[in-house]
C-alpha cells in the first residue's frame, strides 16, 4: 500500500515539474514578440496617431490608415518632440493661441505607468521622512526610517533602536488629528532624486487618508477627508513641480483617482473597465490634454481629456495575442493547464495555474486510450490502473509522460 | 532497534553533518562580516537604504548550502549502504522494510531540520543586530525555500541512490532537479507557495519506498 502511495507520489512529482517545465520550454521556442502600439494625440490636428514600428518611413499612422514618417510625427506631436524641433529650429511659436515656452512645456510635460505587479506588491513598511523644508536645494536622506503600527516609531540607522523623543512627538500629533493607529497602507515616494518632498499618504485603519510630512523638524499631519468606502488598492505619489496633484489613488474596483493640491479633492479619471490585476495604466500629458490609456496583452482602450479630465476623443485597438496564434492553439490543445512560479502581472512568487479550455480535453481523450492499451500490455487491470487512467484524463500530456515513465507495481512481487 | 539503528546511521553521517555544519556557519560568519563591513562603508544610513528600499540582498551566500547538505548527507548514509549492496542486510533485520526505511531517513531527516532551524535562528540574530524587525522578516521569508530545497534534496538524493536501475535513476533524476530548482525560482515566495513546497518537500520523502521496492525484489 505504501509502494503505491510511493508511486503515486512520484507520478505526481512528474506531472507537477512537467506542468511548469515543459510549456515554459515550449513557449521560450515559440513566443513571438508582439508590441503594443503607442497611443499618442497630435494637439496640432487634434486626432490620434499609432505607432506601430520602427520603421523610420512609416513611423506612425491616425486612425484613417495615413502613415507618417518620423518628421512628420515630431511636427505633429512637438509638445513631446521639443527638444528635437529645438535643436531642428522647428518648434513653432504657439499653439491653439498659445504661445510655446520651452519652460513651460517642460513643467507640464509628464508620463507615467503603473503596471499590475506594481499595485501587487509589498514593500517593507519602513519609509524614510525626508525634511521637507530644509532650505537646502537638495533633499537628503534621514538618518532614520519610521514605522506606523500601534504608533508612529522612529528607527535609527546608526543605533538599531528606537528614537523615543521623535516617536512620542509624532504619535501625539497624530492621536491629536484623530489618525486610527495602526497605518493600512503608506505610500511614498522614498528618493532623494526629487524636485520637493511631500511625504507620504498614509490610510489609517479606519480607511481615512491623512497626508503625513516633516517640516522644519515638526510633524504636519491633515486629514484629506476622502470617502471611507473607497476600497482603495494601491497609491503613486509623484512630487511634480507641476503641483497639480500630489499623486493616483487606485481602487479595487477599478477607479483611479487624482489627489489634487485643491485640498486633497479626488479628481475621478474617466475610465471605465479597468482591471487592476491585467491592465497597464499609462498616462501622457502636456499643456492641453492628458492622454490615458489602459493597455493588456491584447488591447488598448485610450481617452483623451482636456485638463479638466473631460473626454475629448476616444481610440481602441486589439490584435492577436500569442494565445491565439498558431503555437497557442496548439498549446491549448495539448496542455490541459499550465502552472508558473512568476507572472509578469505580479510580484510575488507563487501558484499562477492556467486552465486551457475544452480544447484539451480532447488532447486528454486521447492520450488516456492510449494509456489504456499501455495498462493492458503492461496486464495492469482496470481495477488497478484507474488512477492512471484518471490522472491521464485529467493532466493530459503531463500524467501521460508520468505514465509512460513509471511503471505499475507488481502485485505478485508484494 | 530504532535506538541502534540510530547508532549506525549517525556513525556514517557525523563527520559529513559537522563539516557543513561548519560550512553554514562560515557562511553566516561571513554575512555577519558583510553586515559590519556594509554599515560602515556604506554608512549604516546607506546601507539600509539599499537594504529597504532596493532589496540589496546582502544574504544571498546561504542561498545554496541547504541544497548541499541535504545531498551530501543522503550520499554518506545510502551510499555505503548500496555498496556491495550491504542494504540487502539492513533490510533483512526483523523490521518491515518499508518501516525500516522510512526510520532510516527519519534520522537524516531530523538532524538536517536541526541544522537548517540553527541557520534560521542565527540568521535571526546577526540581522536582527544591525536592521530592524521587518527586514528580518522579510530575509527568513526569502531563505526559506532554500533552506526547505536542503530536505527536499535529501528526500530525492536518498531515492536516486537507493533506486537499483540505472533507467529508472535516469528518469528521477532530471524530474528531482526541476522540482529543487523551483525553490530557487521563488524570489519574494507567497505564503501559500512556502507552504505548499514543505508539503510536497515532505511527501517526497515516500519515494525511497518505491526504490527500496525495486531494491529488494532486484528488478531490472
Amino acid at each position: 500500500m505504501l509502494v503505491k502511495f510511493s508511486r503515486i507520489i512520484f507520478l505526481l512529482l512528474i506531472v507537477f515539474v512537467s506542468s511548469i517545465f515543459i510549456p515554459k520550454y515550449y513557449w521560450m521556442k515559440f513566443e513571438k514578440s508582439i508590441r503594443t502600439p503607442a497611443v499618442f494625440f497630435s494637439p496640432v490636428t487634434d486626432q490620434f496617431l499609432i505607432r506601430k514600428s520602427t520603421d523610420l518611413e512609416k513611423f506612425c499612422s491616425d486612425p484613417t490608415g495615413k502613415q507618417y514618417t518620423r518628421e512628420d510625427f515630431e511636427r505633429l506631436m512637438p509638445l513631446l518632440n521639443y527638444r528635437q524641433l529645438v535643436l531642428e529650429n522647428k518648434l513653432p511659436d504657439s499653439l491653439h493661441g498659445e504661445p510655446l515656452i520651452i519652460e513651460k512645456i517642460r513643467l507640464n510635460n509628464f508620463s507615467l505607468k503603473i503596471y499590475p505587479d506594481d499595485i501587487d506588491f509589498t514593500p517593507i513598511q519602513l519609509f524614510p521622512m525626508f525634511e521637507s523644508r530644509s532650505g537646502r536645494v537638495r533633499l537628503e536622506m534621514p538618518d532614520d526610517y519610521f514605522r506606523i503600527a500601534e504608533r508612529m516609531e522612529f528607527v535609527d540607522c546608526e543605533t538599531n533602536s528606537l528614537d523615543q523623543k521623535k516617536s512620542l512627538c509624532f504619535t501625539t500629533f497624530l492621536k491629536a488629528r484623530h489618525f486610527n493607529f495602526p497605518a493600512k497602507m503608506i505610500a511614498g515616494n522614498p528618493t532623494t532624486k526629487k524636485a520637493f518632498d511631500e511625504g507620504y499618504f498614509v490610510l489609517d485603519s479606519k480607511n481615512n487618508l491623512f497626508h503625513i510630512k516633516m517640516v522644519k523638524g515638526k510633524p504636519f499631519c491633515v486629514n484629506a477627508n476622502i470617502p471611507v468606502n473607497l476600497d482603495v488598492a494601491y497609491m503613486k505619489i509623484i512630487e511634480m513641480p507641476l503641483k497639480e496633484f500630489y499623486g493616483f489613488l487606485f481602487t479595487k474596483p477599478g477607479d483611479v483617482y487624482l489627489i489634487s493640491y485643491d485640498n486633497y479633492k479626488l479628481v475621478k479619471m474617466p475610465l471605465t473597465g479597468y482591471e487592476l490585476d491585467k491592465d497597464i495604466f499609462a498616462i501622457s500629458a502636456d499643456q492641453f490634454y492628458r492622454t490615458i490609456s489602459l493597455i493588456n496583452t491584447n488591447s488598448i482602450r485610450t481617452v483623451v481629456t482636456d485638463r479638466n479630465y473631460e473626454i475629448k476623443d476616444r481610440y481602441e485597438d486589439s490584435w492577436k495575442d500569442n494565445n491565439d496564434l498558431i503555437a497557442g492553439i496548439i498549446a491549448s490543445y495539448v496542455f490541459p493547464f499550465t502552472l508558473k512560479l512568476t507572472d509578469i502581472n505580479s510580484s510575488f512568487s507563487n501558484f499562477y495555474f492556467k486552465l486551457s479550455g475544452y480544447q484539451s480535453i480532447i488532447g486528454a481523450f486521447i492520450l488516456a486510450v492510449l494509456t489504456y492499451f499501455i495498462l493492458r500490455k503492461r496486464n495492469i487491470p482496470l481495477k488497478k490502473g484507474w488512477f492512471d487512467l484518471l490522472l491521464v484524463l485529467f493532466t493530459g500530456v503531463f500524467g501521460f509522460i508520468a505514465v509512460l515513465l513509471v511503471k505499475n507495481v507488481d502485485k505478485n512481487l508484494e | 532497534m530504532y535506538s541502534a539503528l540510530l547508532y549506525k546511521e549517525w556513525l556514517k553521517i557525523r563527520w559529513a553533518y559537522f563539516g557543513m555544519m561548519l560550512l553554514s556557519l562560515l557562511a553566516i560568519i561571513y554575512i555577519a562580516l558583510n553586515l559590519a563591513y556594509y554599515t560602515e562603508f556604506m554608512t549604516a544610513q546607506g546601507f539600509w537604504g539599499n537594504v529597504i528600499l532596493l532589496g540589496f540582498p546582502f544574504y544571498s551566500e546561504i542561498q545554496y548550502i541547504p541544497l548541499l547538505t541535504g545531498i551530501v548527507i543522503a550520499v554518506v548514509q545510502f551510499s555505503p549502504e548500496m555498496n556491495l549492496s550491504r542494504l540487502k542486510l539492513t533490510l533483512h533485520l526483523p523490521v518491515e522494510e518499508n518501516t525500516l526505511l522510512l526510520q532510516m531517513i527519519s534520522i537524516g531527516f531530523v538532524i538536517l531540520v536541526l541544522l537548517f532551524a540553527l541557520i534560521a535562528l542565527l540568521l535571526w540574530i546577526i540581522v536582527g543586530i544591525y536592521l530592524p524587525v521587518e527586514v528580518v522578516i522579510t530575509v527568513l521569508n526569502a531563505t526559506f525555500p532554500w533552506l526547505m530545497v536542503g530536505v527536499a534534496s535529501y528526500f530525492l538524493t536518498t531515492a536516486i541512490i537507493v533506486e537499483p536501475v540505472w533507467t529508472r535513476r535516469l528518469i528521477l533524476t532530471p524530474f528531482a532537479l526541476g522540482f529543487l530548482d523551483l525553490f530557487f525560482i521563488a524570489e519574494n515566495p507567497h505564503m501559500q507557495l512556502n507552504l505548499f513546497l514543505i508539503l510536497f518537500a515532505l511527501l517526497t520523502s515516500t519515494l525511497i519506498l518505491f526504490s527500496g521496492y525495486h531494491f529488494k525484489r532486484g528488478i531490472k
